[in-house]
């Protein structure tokens, strides 16, 4: 029997470890990334570290039996963060295709005149902007010639309407 | 988990996530790979730091008396095989019976299923490429990854429909709404705050605190949680063997009965809210398409 009390003691506290990793991984993401999309899936990360550590904890307490009513607590907890996450994307997503249209540019840092008055003004240090010689790629065009002679058959044709 | 280990890991963890974010002028082409091999040293340590707690072998803890449980610890301190020394306790149980001292071995540790390792290896590394990429199309797709390993834990917890619900829901419609998005903004991952990374140092280190703090109650207080294993074992009608409950063919009517009698208030307000959310999106897209095109059309009118 203490075996079994050990063992699902030790696998919750390893569901709340990976919970807690991946919070720190989309609080890490969230905090550094400038692109609106790449921050919002942060969120999105940080809301799955939590859903895991709730659904661990909502098995492991039901599991007693006087507290056998809260068996589902944790997973529908789940379920209405996945609503709620779908609710948020919808909007968050409207909101930035809408910045995206005024401003041009998916960046956050465009923004910053939202801040606080007393924050100094984040500027770009130089960074080169080439493109790595390994990505481009050109495409190949057959070489120039003199220009056929037009089909006037094909141009008269008209599709029918 | 000695502080050492447990300082190096967040430190070692802090410099692998500022070594893997996109930082522009400063990241060589080994950036990655270093960043990736320093967090993966860090979990390593954080696992053993973690996992060796639980298994504490040739301990002097005897399976005490005729129902076989763990009644309490001896008072002496004894060593594990790590050169750990543990304070043990006894109850009044034992000194009612009589017993003082004990011999034998512990097992408290566990044996994780493989598969519980592979998911949470795939989730943590997934999400740790989608924030480290540059191109975001990139870092949908990775989260999408973790998504799936996600899926993955929760059906070891025995929730099969979060499980599925989190493939069809958020990997089905909320990423592929991302990646609508990112379909009309087409980032290529060139852009300069797509290469950037404003205080990346600052928020790796944070993150990696930020761990520890979250984790730092699973290491400390080591006795007070083998008490709570005596207290439980010791009325174990309450504690009911787990079962496994994967493949529960009643789970979903079980779950449904759950949602729709005890949270049903709660479900109707999240139908509402989901209504006022897409009337919402609908409303904020058209006043922007309403202000720019508006005013053409009003001079058509009136012209």
């Amino acid at each position: 029997m203490d075996d079994l009390v050990a063992k699902e003691l030790a696998l919750m506290h390893n569901y709340l470890i990976v919970g807690a990793i991946l919070f720190a991984i989309g609080l890490v993401g969230f905090l550094s990334r400038r692109n609106m999309i790449v921050m919002f899936l942060c969120v999105e990360i940080m809301l799955q570290g939590i859903s895991l550590s709730l659904v661990a904890w909502g098995r492991y307490h039901g599991l007693r039996k006087e507290w056998a009513e809260h068996v589902w607590s944790g997973q529908i907890f789940v379920i209405f963060i996945i609503t709620v996450a779908a609710c948020e994307a919808a909007i968050a997503l409207a909101l930035f295709l809408m910045l995206y249209r005024q401003s041009g540019t998916l960046d956050v840092a465009f923004w910053q005149k939202l801040r606080e008055d007393n924050q100094p003004a984040y500027e770009d240090k130089e960074v080169s902007d080439e493109i790595p010689p390994e990505t481009e790629s050109w495409p190949k065009l057959t070489p120039a010639g003199p220009e056929p002679e037009p089909d006037h058959e094909a141009l008269s044709h008209r599709p029918k309407i | 988990m000695t502080s050492f280990v447990g300082i190096s890991t967040i430190f070692l963890l802090g410099l692998g996530l500022w070594l893997m974010l996109p930082r522009g002028k400063t990241d060589r082409f080994y950036s990655k790979l270093l960043g990736a091999l320093f967090g993966c040293i860090s979990l390593v340590l954080f696992a053993w730091g973690n996992g060796h707690r639980h298994q504490i072998e040739n301990y002097s803890v005897l399976r005490a008396t005729e129902h076989g449980h763990i009644h309490g610890l001896v008072e002496p301190k004894t060593t594990d095989n790590y050169g750990h020394s543990h304070t043990v306790y006894l109850d009044q149980e034992d000194k009612r019976n009589g017993v003082t001292e004990y011999v034998g071995t512990v097992h408290l540790g566990w044996d994780p299923g493989f598969v519980f390792y592979l998911m949470a290896a795939i989730a943590v590394i997934s999400a740790a490429a989608a924030i480290t990429f540059r191109n975001p199309v990139y870092c949908a797709i990775w989260f999408g990854m973790s998504l799936l390993a996600t899926a993955g834990l929760f059906l070891i917890q025995d929730a099969q429909f979060l499980a599925v619900a989190t493939v069809v829901v958020y990997a089905g419609a909320i990423l592929v709404t991302f990646l609508f998005v990112l379909m009309l903004a087409q980032p290529g991952g060139h852009a300069l705050y797509d290469r950037v990374s404003w205080e990346a140092l600052l928020s790796a280190f944070t993150g990696a605190a930020i761990l520890g703090a979250l984790s730092a109650n699973l290491f400390l207080g080591h006795e007070s949680r083998v008490d709570y294993f005596s207290q439980q074992s010791t009325q174990d009608e309450k504690f009911v063997p787990p079962k496994n409950k994967v493949l529960d063919e009643h789970h979903m009517a079980r779950l449904g009965g759950e949602l729709f009698s005890r949270h049903l208030i709660a479900v109707e307000v999240a139908g509402t809210l989901l209504m006022v959310a897409l009337v919402g999106a609908i409303a904020i897209v058209a006043q922007g398409r309403q202000s720019g095109a508006g005013g053409k059309q009003e001079d058509q009118t009136h012209g």
